[in-house]
């Protein structure tokens, strides 16, 4: 198992690599740099000097060097800890990312808690009542989640909170609970802010994760073992819990080894919508105005979290079926 | 009681609430923090007697207290800069002319090459430490002129060609001269210039040099400078605006709290701001910025959301946000949107030569359906007219300068498709195609492409362009219509390879903000080339030929009068010259009325503000330091 472990670390780092390369080369292909942006906007504001101080930005920020040599100062820094600084926001890269990173993974986990919490017990409901009114009504429900996009969901429900409820939108608090400490009411507050995003990303995931559910189940539902199993005589309900959803739940445990970086993506969208101080507001506007050590950052990190993840699965997955043997 | 004593307590009640504004003066809160010792008293904390700037509110005196919501766009915080900007020179609130504002005065010497700058005695940061010239002194030599601090770069007045070449020369504790080795009789206006004129001198020395290595021994490197540099991220940090930033939450808010230091008084000699709080809060996306205007969220806003197309529904909701609609506030939009033909585009001489011929940019503009373009685009909100600067420019105010702006709101603009058909033939172009395209010299079909962007709203442009397509097409010119990214906009608009743009156009003061006008070493759209050329001192770019020459010699002209009326007579010949050789910039619509609205109990808002163009600085020019909450 350690040494399981141990080769699979050692094989991230060339990936790693790879990944640095690809993305550095991405990030710098579209015409123009952060510069070229940021002297537009100062432009646009009505600044006439902004191309007097062209030069004297450029020249700072090393966007004047050959690329070869802009990837190999950030790489090297990069694998000391030290990752930049942002050009736009003009802080250390990695107070930015650690500052949004407490709430992305609060996101992330109750987005894959009720992922979870939902489609595990509808594949279930769907696939035991396959093709009866039940499974159709959740499989629409399903596909509806899946079709709609995120942001029109996120301006219904906001819209909705606002008007219905009376909500104050966006964020993670009102306003009056920002300074507070912790509390109860504050906690509340906290979960009728949450409630939106969790189910503006969740339902995408949750669509996805039920109908995987019940493909699996209906797949082993028709094994032979199964058959033997009530052929036994033994009660359906153990039938399909204890010997059928614990082969069919294995792929769902691989799946969650990509959901955590694929929430960082997927909550884009959402979170610029929603207003949450999230990395995907961050992310979106690094890759939008060309900062490129920021965005390569949260790549570098979405990846590592990507190949982590898998790695937690394959683990999870052999404690989970002993069938599986890590070698 | 007796009917006297009624009377008298009566007189004294009243001689009391009479007397309650001019004698407290300050904050509440101020009092107490005075009175438990931890703030010296009113009297120290304001500038000398005479150096006190005394604003007359807009409609009276008001009452202290409550906190202005306000949001911006991303952490640039540009939407919260042009409320709380303070310059040193700044315009009056009618928008008509330059007054003083954080320095007290100026004077020039004889040929105008210095200009001496007096600063405001006793005028103090918001922690308390006296502004004076040695901040001055901080920011020429160990911020801006400190090459190994990349952060700030030096201001682009000073430099002469490629050259920097201003100098400072402090006279005392607040006085200091700045030379030029050629007349500047403009250089204290370009102070005045939005908020970002003065946003990178504001260096408190007291404050910054302790993250200074050349002071601090314990510093190494400017990483701590460069986190500390910006005032609006970086709580505590002095300023000597009305409020200054006392929380910062990234992506969610930014906190600012009254300047016990401020130096201007109402009136009543009470120490402005009248509003405690500041609280801006980061909302990216337009649709959210919306909902909490419609929501009652927001007290104040007019330049985040900026579609006018939102109109209707923001005045449908005032009753219920609790807000109002600022109709009084114009845009100051001479052209929303415009069409920047490019008179130097690098893509191709056949089409070139056409986009310079002022016969063929005329039939463009007569074949355009101003009408039908503003009621489909803006709901008939706007007003159709050829490409100008802002009405409410003080270049108009005279009745001559009336006059003008009439003659070039009108040139051009009727629709007049038999006038542009008529045009086009004359010009040579009478061979068309099957589909009634015009062909050009080379006989290939005259296909002029329009490239957008989000400069103005993207969907006006957008919308406008497809029915720019049709009316084009009348006349026998296609037109291709293109959505670049921004930075692939901007690289073709500065290398002279996009051939139309789409624009949002305005400006107030062609002195300062020369470039829809004359044609500077500032990045110009319509002579990109060109203005290279000028910039570089011929070193790259390309030689300016034909209008564009007059355009910038008429400029460097002007800078050297010392009057300012005088200077006025330079204008005229511009405009005139655009008039005559344009447009270079085809306007379809002008003057939208913004979606500017308030808290519906704020007072002392003037009903009267011009927020596009950048010169003025828009909402900061209206004083939101006299700004206060009815009860």
């Amino acid at each position: 198992m350690l040494s399981f472990i141990f080769r699979r670390v050692v094989q991230m780092a060339p990936l790693l690599f790879l990944i640095s390369v690809v993305s550095f080369v991405l990030i710098n292909l579209p015409p123009g740099d952060y510069l070229t942006i940021k002297i537009a906007e100062l432009e646009a504001r009505g600044d006439s000097g902004a191309q007097f101080i062209l030069g004297q930005y450029r020249e700072r920020f090393g966007l004047d060097l050959p690329i070869w040599q802009q990837y190999w100062i950030w790489i090297s820094h990069f694998v000391t800890g030290d990752f930049g600084r942002s050009f736009e926001y003009e802080r250390e890269v990695g107070t930015l990312i650690w500052e949004r990173m407490g709430f992305s993974v609060l996101l992330s986990l109750s987005t894959m808690l009720f992922a979870w919490l939902v489609a595990i017990p509808a594949g279930i409901f769907a696939a035991t009542h396959q093709y009866r009114l039940g499974d159709n009504l959740l499989s629409f429900v399903a596909f509806l989640g899946l079709a709609l996009p995120n942001f029109l969901l996120a301006l219904l429900l906001m819209y909705l909170s606002v008007v219905v409820f009376g909500w104050s939108v966006g964020g993670l608090f009102s306003p009056e609970y920002l300074d507070a400490a912790w509390s109860p009411a504050k906690f509340v507050d906290l979960l009728k802010h949450l409630w939106v995003p969790v189910v503006v990303i969740g339902t995408a995931g949750t669509a996805g994760l039920m109908r995987l559910m019940r493909g699996n189940l209906l797949d082993v539902l028709r094994q032979q073992y199964v058959t033997t199993a009530r052929a036994k005589g033994l009660p359906e309900g153990k039938v399909v819990y204890k010997h059928a959803l614990r082969v069919a739940i294995n792929p769902l445990i691989s799946v969650a080894g990509t959901m955590f970086p694929a929430i960082i993506a997927g909550e884009v969208i959402t979170s610029v919508v929603l207003n949450l101080p999230t990395i995907g507001p961050l992310f979106l506007r690094a890759l939008q105005v060309q900062d490129m050590y920021l965005a390569g950052a949260i790549l570098m990190f979405m990846s590592l979290f990507l190949m982590l993840g898998n790695l937690l699965a394959d683990i999870g997955l052999a404690l989970a079926d002993p069938r599986i043997k890590l070698s | 009681m007796t009917w006297i004593s009624s009377l008298a307590a009566f007189a004294v009640v009243g001689v009391l609430a009479f007397a309650t504004p001019a004698m407290a003066g300050e904050a509440p809160e101020l009092e107490a923090q005075v009175s438990q010792g931890a703030l010296p008293a009113l009297g120290e904390r304001l500038p000398e007697p005479d150096d006190i700037m005394v604003l007359d509110p807009v409609e009276e005196v008001g009452v202290y207290g409550g906190t202005l919501r306000v949001m911006h766009a991303n952490q640039t915080m540009d939407e919260l800069k042009v409320i709380v900007n303070d310059p040193p020179v700044r315009w009056s609130r009618d928008f008509s002319k330059y007054i003083p504002g954080l320095f007290k005065g100026w004077s020039f010497n004889e040929d105008g090459t210095e200009v001496t700058f007096q600063m405001r005695r006793g005028l103090k940061w918001s922690d308390g430490v006296p502004f004076t010239t040695e901040d001055i002194d901080f920011y020429w030599n160990d911020i801006a002129g400190n090459p190994e601090f990349g952060e700030t770069p030096l201001p682009y007045w000073g430099f002469s060609g490629t050259e920097f070449t201003a100098e400072l020369v402090v006279n005392d504790d607040y006085n200091f001269t700045i030379k030029f080795d050629e007349p500047n009789w403009n250089f204290p206006y370009l102070l005045a210039s939005g908020y970002w004129g003065f946003e990178e001198l504001m260096t408190p020395k007291h404050y910054l040099s302790q993250f200074h290595p050349k002071y601090n021994a314990e510093i190494i490197g400017y990483d701590a400078l460069t986190d500390h540099i910006n005032w609006w991220t970086t709580p505590d940090f002095p300023t000597v605006f009305g409020w200054y930033v006392t929380a910062y939450e990234p992506g969610v808010r930014v906190v600012m709290s009254r300047n016990p230091y401020y130096w201007k008084t109402d009136t009543a000699g009470n120490q402005l701001p009248y509003i405690d709080t500041i609280v801006s809060w980061e909302i990216a996306d337009p649709e959210v910025q919306l909902l909490k205007v419609i929501s009652g969220e927001i007290d104040l806003q007019a330049r985040t959301m900026p579609s006018p197309r939102n109109l209707p529904l923001l005045i449908e909701n005032q009753e219920r946000g609790g807000y109002r609609w600022l109709d009084g506030w114009r845009s100051g939009a001479g052209g929303w949107p415009a069409v920047i033909v490019n008179q130097t585009y690098t893509g191709g001489d056949t089409i070139r030569t056409l986009l310079q011929n002022k016969t063929f940019r005329q039939a463009l503009s007569y074949a355009v359906n101003r009408d039908v373009i503003n009621e489909a685009v803006w709901f008939g909100l706007g007003v159709p007219q050829q490409g100008t600067i802002s009405k409410e420019s003080w270049h108009f105010t005279s009745e001559e300068g009336q006059a003008l702006l009439d003659e070039w709101e009108n040139a051009y603009a009727q629709y007049d498709p038999d006038k542009a058909i008529q045009l086009l033939d004359e010009i040579g172009l009478t061979e068309r195609n099957d589909q009634g395209i015009r062909l050009d010299a080379d006989g290939n079909p005259i296909q002029l492409r329009i490239d957008i962007s989000d400069w103005g709203v993207l969907q006006v442009n957008q919308e406008t362009s497809a029915l720019l397509q049709e009316d084009w097409r009348a006349v026998g010119i296609d037109l291709l219509i293109n959505q670049p990214t921004q930075a692939e906009f901007d690289e073709m608009a500065r290398n002279g390879k996009a051939m139309l743009m789409t624009a949002r156009v305005g400006e107030m003061d062609l002195w300062t903000f020369p470039d829809w006008v004359f044609i500077t070493g500032a990045a110009s759209r319509a002579f990109p080339t060109y203005s290279e050329w000028y910039r570089t001192g011929g070193a790259s770019g390309e030689e300016p030929s034909g209008p564009a020459t007059v355009l910038h010699d008429l400029y460097v002209e002007g800078l050297a009068i010392p009057s300012q009326e005088e200077r006025e007579a330079i204008i005229e010949k511009a405009i005139r010259t655009h008039i005559d050789e344009g447009p270079f910039f085809i306007g379809i619509t002008g003057d939208v009325p913004m979606p500017s609205i308030a808290n519906a109990r704020l007072k002392n808002i003037p009903n009267y503000a011009v927020i596009v163009p950048s010169a003025v600085g828009g909402i900061g020019t209206t004083d939101p330091t006299q700004y206060f909450y009815a009860e």
